[in-house]
């Protein structure tokens, strides 16, 4: 089967297109993310979650009104698994065994024969949370930097600002899609440390997609010397173009199925991969490349 | 098939090693599977007489993280500070500033040492100052002389070595508790990370972690002075409250009209949330809710004044009943804040039964030296009552009848058997030399674990059928050369996962399922570029050789970037993600070696020694 044998589309002559998109997408994303922000999960943030099973399915917000009288701080109270278990966080700063104890104490007065019990916890302490909040920040940024220096060494400069913009533009539209839907989704959208290990997944994954590209064009600018430096990128994208569909085909399968199957916990995780895979694989076409184009124009200009 | 000699003696050498580091775990899986099929005694014999073998298998065999086994798994930290402060003596308000601001700073930075700062931040107020005037402690070899380097590097030893002690102490606890193959590392300074698999309890684990077991012997406050100090309290919260609020009559408390059994809405702040009684050594009632606003309201350095001198107050540890709301109520005691007796001299102690009750106490036994003070502190205070304080609560505080010898004392009280069961473990393994905290806990149940490890399996089913079905009808018979690559890299990923003795977690498998994804991409890039050769008119052998040899930079390059990824998540990330960071490296090492090494061995065997025919589609 071949589906994109010897494509000819015109994707550096239609780049102001793909700029124009790009730029509404971002604007959006950035905007929202100033003013709608972000749902930080427990490992960011700080707090308590407790998965409590109940004989019989419990009325959710009931259980909130109840809750709500005898917690400080949010709560949050979800149910899953038909009902029968229930998912409940909150940021009362109050001692953990205790907090459990009200829990189960209000839970089992208030709603006769439920008899809760505890399936899981997750505690992390605001002092904890600083502690990952700050190993996320590094990683990310540890990440974009080695990924920097190592394209530097083996494209040159122009291809390494290429990739990092256009990185940034994925991670930058997943958060700004993560912000827009948070809250309106039937799933977590908070950002916790599976989440950002999705996003740093996302990064390798567009660069992925961006190197092979890259890569090409570095065959060709030796081989098609005659050729503009337009024609060059646009023919490595169009003979790249089946094998950057088919490896996304296959990736976005997967995590496709694990979005479906791999349960609750992953959920959030796989999203941001769907995401960050799709946009991924357009920005390598229509945001990485033709940025390695202007900036050789741009170079080009200023020596004459 | 010459010049594939090398590439086939490598993919046998893996396979070798795989099956090697994966055949304890498939020996473990059909252990357990034959135990499954055994009666209770069955299986208990057998795992008896198999002991050794169990024991090997479970260290040998591919380990799975908490989140799918299900257990708990608890960070616990070492409170430093809380460790100064009593390492110091004369302690003043410059003192604990500088504690304060240091403990502050210490939160901020990675892993920083609250004495570096500690240290730093006293000299930044008086840069002459000396630290030795709060540190001297002749057996440690600190003198007034003493500079502060030398005072910093005795706290350090301190700290180090109450770390080290603590993990011996929760070991210690933990393996007296119970629990198979518990784990207990440290983790930087002062952070300890304790695994506890098949723990579906957390409320009790908790307070066994935790507990510095401290038990001390304590004379309590005088019924007198207690009564009188608790009007003075009464009083100073009735003019505050008057003060702030003018509409709400002036009326003198009594102590003894106070009595009545519910001034709540009194409009005295203090009253609103204790109900004050004033009987010997008894200040009030206090509902569980309210402790925490009692204990502020006592603290203010106002009403520590009104308080009589050396004395603290505490609740009691098993509530007296209940309000009509449900809420428990304990009783607030005053204790003398000097210690007469610490918990060191217990030598023994074990769960008794009370004799007329049967309700479970624990018996405990003391040591000569601590015998003879005992004897001498019951025989001073008949009459009177001394508390038996546990971890900064009141256990019990029995009237004094006659002058103890023998040593024996008990601690009653005690919520069940399974409670005094813990007070018996805490108080064998002796107390923690500075209190921890638990900064980060998560506990699976056993049935979430297995929802997940079934979650995860279906994933990486359906993920590899899907690709798998995928390349075989984009690129014919070499898509199934392919699809056999892809079935070699998971199990690749397996035995370096064994091999590196990496446990999986949840996020590990979400890894192998975008490993299969992606795994396929060098086998694409390569099949593409031998589309491209064939496009050119050379043979299919001359496409082969040039696909492989083209693809090769790009394969590389994409790959290299994605495992630097990896390594980071590796190195910044806890737990669960260190598992998905791991899979992901494993997952780029193998799915490179089998899609340029071992499909290319197929190729050649195929095309060159077979003369027979490939499609690439």
């Amino acid at each position: 089967m071949r589906i994109f044998e010897n494509t000819k589309f015109r994707f550096i002559a239609s780049r102001k297109k793909g700029y124009i998109f790009s730029a509404i997408l971002l604007t959006i994303s950035i905007g929202s993310l100033f003013i709608h922000g972000l749902e930080l999960g427990i490992d960011f943030k700080g707090g308590r979650e407790f998965v409590i099973d109940t004989t019989d399915p419990l009325d959710v917000t009931a259980v909130r009104a109840e809750l709500g009288d005898i917690l400080d701080g949010s709560l949050e109270v979800k149910s899953y698994n038909n009902g029968e278990q229930m998912l409940i966080r909150t940021s009362d700063e109050e001692d953990v065994s205790v907090v459990q104890g009200k829990i189960l104490n209000t839970i089992g007065s208030s709603f006769e024969g439920s008899s809760p019990t505890v399936e899981s916890t997750y505690v992390v302490t605001a002092r904890f949370a600083e502690d990952l909040k700050r190993g996320a920040i590094y990683s990310i940024l540890g990440s974009l930097l080695v990924i920097f220096v190592y394209i530097l060494l083996r494209f040159e400069w122009r291809f390494g600002v290429g990739a990092v913009v256009a990185l940034f533009h994925d991670v930058t539209i997943t958060l700004g899609v993560f912000s827009i839907f948070h809250g309106l989704l039937g799933f977590s959208l908070q950002i916790d440390q599976t989440i950002i290990a999705g996003f740093l997944t996302i990064v390798g994954y567009s660069l992925n997609d961006t190197v092979v590209v890259f890569d090409r064009i570095r065959e060709y600018t030796g081989i098609f010397k005659s050729e503009s430096y337009d024609d060059v990128i646009n023919k490595s994208i169009n003979n790249t173009l089946s094998r950057t569909v088919i490896t996304s085909s296959t990736t976005l399968f997967v995590v496709v199925i694990l979005f479906i199957f791999g349960g609750e916990v992953l959920r959030g995780f796989a999203f941001a991969l769907i995401i960050g895979i799709a946009i991924g694989t357009y920005s390598s076409i229509f945001v990485a490349s033709p940025l390695v184009l202007e900036l050789r124009k741009r170079a080009a200009v200023v020596r004459r | 098939m010459q010049g594939n000699g090398f590439k086939i003696f490598l993919t046998g050498f893996f396979l070798v090693m795989t099956g090697y580091y994966l055949y304890p775990s498939a020996q473990k899986y059909f252990m357990n599977q034959e135990m499954e099929s055994m009666t209770q005694e069955e299986r208990a014999t057998f795992e008896h007489d198999n002991i050794v073998k169990i024991k090997s298998l479970d260290e040998r065999a591919l380990k799975l993280g908490l989140d799918l086994l299900g257990g708990m798994h608890v960070t616990l930290e070492v409170r430093v500070e809380a460790l100064i402060r009593e390492l110091a003596t004369d302690v003043d308000d410059t003192f604990e500033e500088v504690l304060a601001a240091a403990t502050a700073s210490s939160i901020q930075s990675t892993d920083g040492s609250i004495i570096q700062f500690f240290v730093q931040e006293f000299e930044s107020r008086d840069a002459d100052a000396r630290l030795s005037r709060y540190f001297r402690n002749e057996a440690a070899g600190i003198t007034r002389r003493s500079t502060n380097d030398d005072v910093a590097a005795y706290l350090q030893t301190e700290a180090d070595e109450a770390v080290t002690r603590a993990i011996s102490i929760i070991r210690d606890r933990v393996d007296r508790y119970g629990v198979t193959e518990p784990s207990i590392t440290q983790q930087g300074s002062r952070r300890i990370i304790v695994e506890l698999p098949g723990i579906d309890d957390p409320d009790r684990i908790r307070g066994l972690l935790r507990g510095t077991a401290r038990l001390e012997f304590r004379l309590m406050v005088d019924p007198a002075e207690n009564v009188r100090a608790l009007q003075r309290v009464i009083d100073y919260y009735e003019t505050v409250t008057d003060s702030s609020d003018v509409a709400e009559a002036d009326t003198t408390f009594d102590v003894n009209e106070l009595l009545a059994p519910d001034a709540a809405g009194s409009g005295n702040e203090l009253l609103d949330v204790m109900q004050p009684t004033g009987q010997g050594v008894e200040f009030g009632i206090v509902a569980e809710e309210d402790t925490a606003a009692v204990n502020q309201m006592l603290l203010i350095p106002a009403v520590q004044d009104l308080l009589p001198r050396g004395v603290k107050y505490m609740y009691t540890s098993a509530p007296i009943g209940t309000t009509a709301e449900g809420l428990e109520l304990y009783r607030l005691l005053g204790v003398r804040t000097e210690i007469e007796l610490t918990g060191d001299v217990i030598t023994d102690a074990r769960v008794d039964f009370e004799q007329f009750t049967n309700v479970p106490e624990v018996s405990m036994t003391m040591n000569s030296e601590g015998s003879r003070t005992w004897a001498r502190i019951t025989g001073a205070n008949v009459g009177s009552n001394v508390a038996i304080v546990l971890d900064g609560v009141v256990y019990s505080y029995p009237n004094v009848l006659q002058r103890i010898t023998g040593g024996r004392s008990n601690i009653t009280n005690l919520d069940s058997q399974a409670e005094a069961q813990d007070v018996v473990t805490v108080l064998k393994s002796g107390a923690l030399p500075a209190p921890v905290e638990i900064v980060q806990e998560s506990t699976v149940g056993p049935s979430l674990g297995a929802a997940s490890i079934k979650a995860g399996l279906n994933s990486v089913m359906f993920g590899l059928l899907l690709v798998a079905l995928f390349m075989i009808l984009y690129y014919r018979s070499s898509g199934m050369v392919a699809d056999l690559a892809l079935i070699l890299n998971m199990i690749f990923i397996l035995g370096i996962l064994a091999g590196f003795n990496a446990t999986l977690t949840l996020p590990g498998i979400a890894g192998i399922v975008l490993t299969i994804g992606m795994a396929v991409d060098a086998n694409v890039l390569i099949f593409e570029r031998v589309r491209e050769e064939q496009s050119t008119g050379k043979s299919l052998k001359a496409a082969i050789e040039g696909g492989y040899g083209k693809a090769l930079s790009a394969i590389f390059d994409a790959n290299i970037t994605t495992f630097f990824v990896g390594v980071i998540l590796y190195s910044f990330g806890v737990g669960p993600i260190q598992g998905f960071a791991v899979t992901l490296m494993a997952g780029i090492l193998s799915s490179m070696f089998t899609a340029i090494v071992f499909t290319r061995i197929i190729m050649d065997y195929v095309v060159v020694d077979r003369k027979l025919s490939v499609s690439f589609g």
